[in-house]
């Protein structure tokens, strides 16, 4: 059974970590950078020159003042954009050379998603919302249906299946939303600021089933610019003017089982263009959870890289 | 796969130590049975997903390279794109076109009034060609006369006595008529009192029962002469014939040759036979007993009225001139050949001038179908968003949207079908009209309607395909 890919939950299970460290990431970018069109014609790169790597079963935080790139960075780890230059790999296949199928099939079959705004379709019971999930998918129409409904009772919503989402609470809607992404058991969800849209007490609960999910094995990225959400994630990304850099393990203030070292140095992520300013890290950082002092997002090179699993290990020992 | 399990039930346990009690109410240790995680390792969701369908060998073969190569060959697992399923399309496409239930239908109302346009048109024009045709079959456009020609020096030459058999016997023939030559001067008038020099051009035929049916002749009052009453002196008088004698009633009488003749029926005037109307018409075994001096002379045949089925006029003038007298020779067939054309003339004209205003309705229709679409390809550019990230391709949101268009116009059409068939029947009851409705074509209706929603569709739902992702999600 597919021992390969099936080694993404090894560093979990405490296995075989040397192994993993040398397994090829389930997300990686290679220098990508991202650009748009400036209004005198000129090319604005929203992100720089940005190297990363997700593994199989990491959780990661993305927190980064508003236009900072964040949601750039997150459509382009989620296939939905595609770096205008560099590279972007899923288990070492190169995604940006794929055709717009081929990246629909890979987003239909691994990739789950959770957006600010819902984007549950209004006319829609929340069954077929979560259903539409799978629509893309070889799954039969009733083994979809059978499939939304498990999905649903999973995010405590079996009693509300037939809801059309006018009839459902911003927290229910987004755990309908967060059905949809786990209903195909994707390898990675993606959330781009799942909890924006909700109080704390409901952002909270659906923090804590995404988190439960990955728990079950899928990668997870939240961006959120909530660092009371970002703490309880155990590695977390800083993005400001489209740098990227790693802000070290989260303290997990919320989840203190998790992330009891703190370990994950996460250095992991490559910075191109060099002079971020270390203080913005370590105030950032500093906010974030007491158990963090380790900001050394400048750092380069992918042997620190070990760092990151060792520190996930950890969560999980 | 064990330890995942385990691994699972103390993270639970952990947090409700922890005292998230949110958590533990949202996920029950339920939700992480081991059915739940037991495919949870990387490629087996694609696996499983691969295996529970049915026949996709390519994509179970992928799997299985996938498994022999291991973590080298990667997204090698990456299938092909599934077509699009039928039901899936039908269901969305229900979904998307019934989710705005009033811009639907005012969107497919379009759609609808060019097709009960094109129906109603083509029902009312069936209907009135039906009528039309039906009033100049009355006038005789398929009403041949059979007479006898003339010889060199203008004498009639007798037809033969076979003759109307003969010609009944022809495919091409429905109904004879047989009128005989009338006697000399008859004289005809109200009563004994009227002056015998005093003229009125009226007329006496002698008929065999059954020519008035043949002529097409219909009565105001009373009938016939009949095989019972064909011997008795009685008279059926044209409409000319009965005005000018006075005659409003069947039942009263006339004078004709110094012998009175009870009026057992008046005729309606009758334009294909413009002879009868100032005749005085009597039955052929009474006229043969009662004029015994000119008796042969009486029966030969003056003109047999043909009632043709409607075909090529001049083959069946040819038909009967051959049926009637052998060679073809001495004999004279008239026809309504202008009539005969004029038929065949008005069923085109109006039939082309249904189907050029219910294309034109149909193209209009189109359009606002197209209007609608595009406006809602502006408007659900975040299901867009959503469906791209959910893993359709460019070519699944064609299709959606493509479908939708058919589906509104699916349902515009047969909307507009009923809508057109009974206002195609309706007009022709109010009018008295025969209902004639093309049934055959109606499918054909509904059918041209679904193809003008899929074109109308395509610019739309290209539209829509050309979106991408990060577009359509950023627009909410």
């Amino acid at each position: 059974m597919s021992g390969g890919r099936g080694g993404g939950r090894e560093p979990q299970t405490g296995a075989d970590s040397a192994d993993v460290t040398s397994a090829v990431p389930l997300v990686a970018l290679d220098h990508a950078t991202r650009a748009f069109p400036g209004r005198d014609g000129t090319m604005l790169e929203i992100l720089h020159s940005t190297t990363l790597e997700i593994g199989h079963g990491e959780r990661v935080a993305v927190v980064g003042p508003s236009g900072s790139g964040k949601s750039t960075l997150l459509a382009i780890l989620g296939t939905l954009d595609m770096p205008t230059t560099g590279r972007l790999l899923y288990d070492g296949e190169d995604v940006t050379a794929m055709n717009e199928r081929q990246r629909s099939m890979l987003r239909a079959s691994r990739i789950g998603f959770v957006f600010q705004q819902f984007h549950l379709i209004a006319t829609a019971s929340a069954l077929d919302n979560v259903a539409t999930g799978l629509q893309y998918t070889a799954l039969p129409r009733g083994e979809r249906r059978r499939r939304a409904l498990r999905a649903l009772e999973q995010v405590g919503l079996g009693e509300r299946v037939h809801h059309k989402p006018s009839q459902l609470s911003g927290g229910e809607q987004q755990r309908v939303a967060l059905a949809r992404a786990l209903v195909k058991q994707p390898d990675i969800i993606f959330a781009d600021e799942p909890t924006g849209a909700l109080d704390t007490a409901t952002g909270r609960a659906v923090i804590d089933l995404l988190l439960a999910a990955a728990g079950q094995g899928a990668s997870l990225v939240v961006v959120t610019h909530d660092l009371d959400v970002a703490a309880r994630f155990p590695r977390r990304l800083h993005i400001q003017d489209g740098v990227v850099t790693e802000l070290g393990g989260g303290d997990g203030g919320g989840d203190a089982g998790r992330a009891a070292d703190g370990g994950g140095t996460g250095a992991n992520v490559g910075v191109d263009i060099a002079g971020n300013p270390a203080g913005q890290d370590g105030r950032a950082g500093g906010q974030t959870g007491p158990a963090n002092g380790q900001t050394n997002g400048q750092e380069t090179g992918s042997a620190d890289g070990q760092d990151g699993y060792h520190g996930k290990e950890a969560d999980h020992a | 796969m064990r330890d995942v399990t385990d691994d699972m039930t103390d993270d639970m346990m952990v947090k409700r130590r922890t005292g998230e009690r949110m958590m533990s109410e949202l996920v029950t240790p339920e939700s992480a049975t081991p059915e739940r995680t037991a495919p949870r390792h990387g490629s087996t969701v694609l696996d499983d997903v691969v295996a529970t369908s049915s026949g996709r060998i390519a994509g179970r073969r992928d799997a299985n390279r996938k498994r022999k190569n291991g973590r080298q060959t990667g997204t090698s697992q990456i299938r092909k794109p599934l077509r699009t399923r039928a039901a899936d399309l039908l269901h969305t496409a229900w979904a998307g076109a019934t989710g705005r239930i009033s811009r639907a239908v005012l969107a497919s109302l379009g759609i609808a009034l060019g097709v009960a346009a094109y129906v109603a048109l083509g029902g009312i024009a069936a209907s009135n060609q039906a009528a039309l045709l039906a009033r100049l079959d009355a006038l005789g456009a398929n009403l041949s006369v059979v007479a006898p020609g003339m010889d060199a020096q203008q004498q009639p030459i007798p037809l033969p006595d076979f003759a109307p058999q003969t010609i009944a016997r022809q495919p091409q023939v429905e109904r004879v008529g047989v009128f005989y030559t009338p006697p000399d001067k008859a004289q005809i008038f109200k009563n004994e009192l009227v002056p015998k020099t005093n003229g009125n051009a009226l007329t006496m035929s002698i008929m065999k029962p059954g020519a008035l049916d043949a002529v097409g002749a219909t009565f105001t009052q009373g009938h016939g002469i009949d095989a019972r009453n064909r011997t008795l002196p009685v008279a059926v008088l044209g409409s000319e014939a009965a005005y000018r004698l006075g005659v409003t009633t069947v039942g009263d009488r006339v004078l004709v040759d110094n012998e009175w003749y009870g009026v057992i029926g008046i005729l309606n005037p009758a334009p294909q036979a413009g002879t009868l109307n100032s005749s005085v018409i009597v039955g052929d075994e009474w006229a043969f007993a009662h004029y015994p001096d000119q008796a042969a002379r009486l029966r030969q045949i003056s003109a047999i009225y043909v009632r043709t089925k409607p075909g090529d006029m001049e083959r069946i003038r040819r038909v009967l001139a051959h049926a009637a007298s052998p060679g073809g020779q001495g004999v004279t067939v008239t026809a309504s050949a202008d009539l005969s054309e004029a038929r065949a003339a008005t069923s085109e004209s109006l039939s082309t001038l249904g189907l050029m205003i219910g294309v034109i309705a149909l193209v209009v229709g189109g359009m606002s179908i197209a209007n609608m679409m595009i406006v809602t390809v502006m408007e659900r550019r975040g299901e867009i968003g959503l469906r791209r990230a959910l893993g359709a391709t460019p070519g699944n949101i064609r299709m959606q949207f493509v479908a939708e268009a058919a589906m509104l116009s699916a349902i515009g059409g047969a909307a507009g079908t009923l809508l057109g068939a009974a206002v195609a029947l309706g007009a022709a009851a109010w009018a008295g009209q025969p209902a004639a409705l093309d049934w055959g074509g109606l499918p054909g209706a509904w059918v041209a309607a679904v193809a003008v929603g899929v074109v109308a569709g395509l610019y739309p739902a290209n539209r829509a395909a050309r979106l991408t992702p990060t577009e359509a999600l950023r627009s909410e």
